[in-house]
């Protein structure tokens, strides 16, 4: 090779070398929060930078775009493999947690899609809808962009983050009402146990519905009582006897969260409640021997 | 939520956690938290979740229990206050948190030591 040319390879290498280098927090950053993995990550970059040495950069107007779009294009392949082998992993896989101690949003412009809590969730989207999701939220790319980078239409990018967007939005409202729910059910015990009419009024709907499930072998209202102040006059009604050394343990009757009453070591009820936004709206004491030694 | 409680939160669990004492760690711990570990099949842990405040107090402590001289500080993890486990220098474990009304609801708790080179480079 003549001096000259060898001089000019080498400049055009160090020029690829530095653009390579100003780009690698954001590429580490898009890699690692589409694939949840530091490893994963550098593999993938390290690919970026052996396809980056030896492609014709003559035609590339814009280092950046074309390193963030093989990025990627690569981590959503990888994704697609490690999906596999993260499903018969040992025990629960849970993403590689990196020090954001010097960079807080790890190469993004926002620190989306950074939490473990948010990465987990995004474990349950497609690897398409991932890359797009945090390419949008965390990385502020337009939507045509996106669409360039994983060969979809704009227009189904749109689709793709919002029903990210959707989904993780779900999975939130889901642990927070299941939490509400929880704490609704533990007050209605005690102010159930308590006999405490007010409190009871208090934590119901207007229109609360008491239901009792004997299945005729035991003594129980076989009528659903309606109405706030006579399910909690009701309820204060048996209050006295029915709740005398029994045992509270929390249980679960078809996801939702419930409590199981024992006496003298015997199960004979499992009580729950559903909530609406006006409060407890359904209260079901079931005493059915049959059903309770199914739950 | 915000970073301030997200932290302060994290920081007490910390403390509690390194004091031992299964009683105060549980009280900052939300009754339905869950805490999963990652031992990746290297490390004995945990392979299913652990749930309820007492339980994942008991556990949360016998994981410390195990390793002797091992020390906790508060560290950015994924952009949020967690917690680095160091045993002689060496990082052996990290820990995310969810954090709910001023207590932990989720515990993530990496131990695999393949996933914690990042930590000790």
């Amino acid at each position: 090779m003549a001096d000259d040319a060898q001089d000019t390879w080498t400049t055009d290498l160090r020029e690829a070398e530095a653009a390579f280098r100003a780009a690698r927090p954001r590429l580490f950053g898009i890699a690692y929060r589409i694939l949840g993995s530091v490893s994963e990550a550098d593999d993938v970059l390290q690919e970026v930078w052996i396809r980056w040495q030896t492609y014709d950069r003559s035609g590339v107007r814009n280092a950046e775009a074309f390193l963030a779009t093989t990025t990627t294009r690569l981590a959503i392949n990888v994704l697609q493999s490690a999906r596999v082998r993260r499903e018969s992993y040992v025990g629960p896989w849970l993403p590689e947690p990196v020090d954001t101690s010097a960079d807080p949003a790890l190469g993004a412009e926002r620190g989306e899609a950074l939490e473990v809590a948010t990465l987990m969730l995004l474990e349950r989207l497609t690897p398409t809808e991932r890359a797009s999701y945090v390419l949008r939220e965390a990385f502020d790319y337009p939507y045509d962009e996106i669409a360039e980078i994983i060969g979809h239409s704009p227009a189904s990018v749109r689709q793709l983050v919002s029903r990210a967007r959707r989904h993780l939005a779900d999975e939130r409202r889901a642990s927070v009402a299941t939490a509400e729910h929880k704490r609704f059910l533990t007050a209605f015990v005690a102010a159930a146990r308590a006999g405490n009419v007010a409190v009871l009024e208090e934590l119901f709907a207007q229109d609360v519905i008491s239901y009792s499930d004997g299945g005729g072998a035991v003594r129980a209202s076989k009528i659903p009582v309606v109405g706030r102040e006579r399910v909690a006059k009701y309820i204060r009604a048996f209050a006295g006897t029915f709740w005398t050394g029994v045992s509270v343990e929390p249980a679960e009757v078809n996801g939702l969260a419930a409590v199981r009453l024992s006496k003298d070591g015997t199960v004979f009820a499992v009580v729950t409640v559903t909530v609406s936004a006006q409060g407890i709206d359904r209260v079901w004491w079931m005493m059915n021997p049959a059903k309770i030694m199914a739950a | 939520m915000g970073q301030d409680e997200h932290h302060r939160v994290v920081t007490a669990f910390g403390t509690a956690w390194e004091s031992g004492d299964a009683g105060a760690l549980a009280a900052l711990l939300d009754p339905d938290v869950t805490a999963l570990s990652d031992g990746g099949g290297n490390v004995c842990t945990a392979r299913r979740p652990v749930r309820g405040a007492g339980r994942t107090a008991r556990f949360l402590i016998g994981v410390v229990a195990r390793r002797p001289g091992v020390e906790m500080s508060s560290h950015a993890v994924n952009g949020r206050t967690g917690l680095v486990l160091r045993q002689e220098e060496v990082v052996v474990g990290v820990v995310s948190c969810g954090v709910r009304d001023g207590r932990i609801t989720d515990v993530w708790l990496v131990l695999n030591p393949e996933k914690l080179r990042g930590w000790n480079d």
